[in-house]
């Protein structure tokens, strides 16, 4: 009964809902006040399904138009991407999406935010509130359903914005610095929620971030890229169980590592 | 809302459910806390002193005979004279041919307004090739059109609608317009990314986002709508509140010009009061988020 809000296109999926991403040879060039950005440069990046994985590197390495180019966004100029095999070319609701600003229409409550996310799958209107509901108090919103996005403080306004990405079972979630305009306390705080929901959807993020450690805390591989052009400069494994700690002695020297990777090529540009 | 500020109060929640105060809260509680209970009656004692103000003056002018009463009638008078015309039904029925004509105009106007602001808004193409003319035609002012139009339609009551529909026209279409020209591009990858139709793009973000741009511009037109049609009935009518001045001035009734004046001022205000009440009715929602 749930079938239509289970998989909102009739996709042909494995039963585990997990996706893959193949990134081939991917190139994006953006028009800038007369003259032209190479945003990516031949990019390649394949990612596992169920992984979390993170894109980090200095402003202008391509992070958020790679991720733009996964959801769909934008379309590369050459290369393909392509999720379960299937090229993409415009945005789906199988592919959430997080933005640094949460982006909740300010004039819906938010839970008339995140029933939006539900418009154009198929599906009872019962189930659908049933979704909804179940989606506001997996990210801790419970009491929070009729505010105004204004009245909500930054970190609520992401929880919300994570719901409405995840009503419609997307079979993957990228989030562009989710966590970019939080205060460090309420950050600490999400980055163990959404290490939670990951762990309860077990479906495959990309996350774009300015944060080494947060990349480090969350995932399986971190991707550090260059900029301008933008491409990939060398991938992390990420090795330990989850919740990590970040003061143990593994987890400092990757960070550092990465670190020093970043500061590397700040003193090259 | 009730519950944000229970667990606030409270302290006891996790730094980011706390919603920020400053940002949201504090004029938003002023502004209840002022209408609340006796500083309403406050507001409007305020608002009445200078019109008191005013009346003490016209009284003294009267009394030391600055004016001649033929030119400057007694308050006493011209609230005795407006007392009448009460009395009488006349101001009653003058007052609702000319609300109805008001009510017609404005809606034909406003919606014909909202409907190609929306078009302009939307389509780029239909913009550059319409909307300089279209805004250049009605730039001209009513009383400019009105030779015209009386020419053409006579000097009954599709006159008075067309005039008042054409004044009521502008401000909705441009403020429309302009709302969703302003509106922030950020939600159009929203609406990509939910999948969501031209029909629910429209319902869900295109028409709240422009609401209160509506709500403005209706009020706005109204306003001029009004005063369109006063000055319409003073020139060609032979009912409404605008030929009821007139035909005072006409027999030196200095006393029912002055009581129609007051009218009009009075159901001015009235009208775009009310429609302020429904504007920031639209507006309780902001793009500004306590981020």
């Amino acid at each position: 009964m749930v079938q239509t809000l289970d998989a909102p296109h009739a996709a042909p999926v494995a039963a585990s809902h997990r996706s893959d991403i193949d990134i081939r040879n991917v190139s994006k060039t953006f028009a800038v006040d007369g003259g032209t950005v190479q945003a990516l440069a031949d990019v390649s990046l394949a990612v596992r399904p169920g992984e979390f994985i993170s894109l980090v590197g200095p402003s202008g390495c391509g992070k958020s138009t790679l991720l733009r180019l996964i959801a769909g966004l934008d379309v590369p100029d050459s290369g393909t991407v392509a999720v379960d095999g299937q090229k993409v070319t415009k945005p789906s609701l199988t592919r959430g999406i997080v933005f640094q600003d949460h982006r909740l229409l300010p004039w819906l409550s938010v839970e008339a935010n995140v029933l939006l996310s539900l418009n154009s799958v198929a599906g009872a209107a019962e189930e659908k509130r049933t979704r909804v509901a179940e989606l506001i108090r997996l990210v801790g919103l419970s009491g929070f359903e009729k505010a105004l996005p204004h009245q909500l403080s930054g970190g609520m306004s992401q929880r919300a914005a994570i719901a409405r990405a995840l009503a419609p079972r997307p079979r993957l979630l990228l989030l562009d610095e989710p966590l970019g305009a939080l205060d460090s306390l309420t950050r600490g705080y999400l980055q163990e929620e959404l290490l939670r929901l990951w762990e309860h959807e077990g479906i495959a993020m990309v996350m774009v971030t300015h944060d080494v450690e947060e990349a480090v805390f969350l995932s399986n591989r971190v991707v550090v890229m260059d900029p301008r052009p933008g491409r990939v400069r060398q991938i992390f494994d990420i090795a330990g169980a989850r919740p990590r700690q970040r003061t143990e002695r593994a987890f400092v020297e990757v960070k550092q590592d990465i670190l020093d990777l970043l500061h590397l090529h700040r003193h090259a540009a | 809302m009730s519950d944000i500020g229970i667990q606030r109060s409270q302290g006891l929640v996790p730094g980011d459910l706390a919603p920020d105060i400053t940002s949201w809260d504090a004029p938003r509680a002023v502004s209840r806390a002022w209408r609340r209970g006796g500083s309403f009656a406050v507001t409007v004692l305020l608002g009445l002193s200078l019109p008191a103000v005013l009346v003490l003056i016209w009284s003294v002018a009267v009394h030391q005979e600055w004016l001649a009463p033929q030119i400057l009638p007694a308050p006493s008078l011209v609230w005795q004279t407006g007392l009448e015309l009460a009395a009488s039904g006349q101001l009653a029925h003058e007052l609702a041919v000319s609300l109805a004509r008001v009510m017609t105009g404005v809606l034909l106007g406003g919606l014909a307004g909202l409907v190609v602001g929306v078009a302009f808004g939307l389509s780029r193409t239909l913009e550059t090739y319409a909307a300089p003319t279209v805004r250049a035609f009605f730039l001209v002012p009513s009383l400019g059109w009105l030779p015209f139009f009386m020419l053409m339609l006579g000097i009954g009551e599709t006159l008075k609608i067309v005039l008042i529909a054409k004044t009521a026209f502008l401000p909705l279409m441009v403020g429309v317009f302009e709302a969703i020209r302003s509106m922030p591009a950020k939600y159009d990858d929203v609406a990509r990314a939910l999948e969501l139709d031209r029909r629910a793009r429209l319902r869900h973000i295109v028409l709240p986002a422009v609401l209160p741009a509506i709500a403005t511009g209706f009020r706005l037109s109204l306003s001029k709508g009004w005063k369109a049609l006063i000055l319409v009935e003073m020139l060609a009518s032979a009912a409404g509140i605008g030929y009821l001045m007139m035909w005072g001035r006409k027999s030196f009734q200095l006393d029912v010009v002055f009581a129609t004046m007051i009218v009009i001022g009075l159901v001015g205000w009235a009208l775009d009061h009310g429609l302020l009440k429904l504007q920031n009715r639209t507006t309780r929602w902001s793009f500004h988020s306590a981020r």
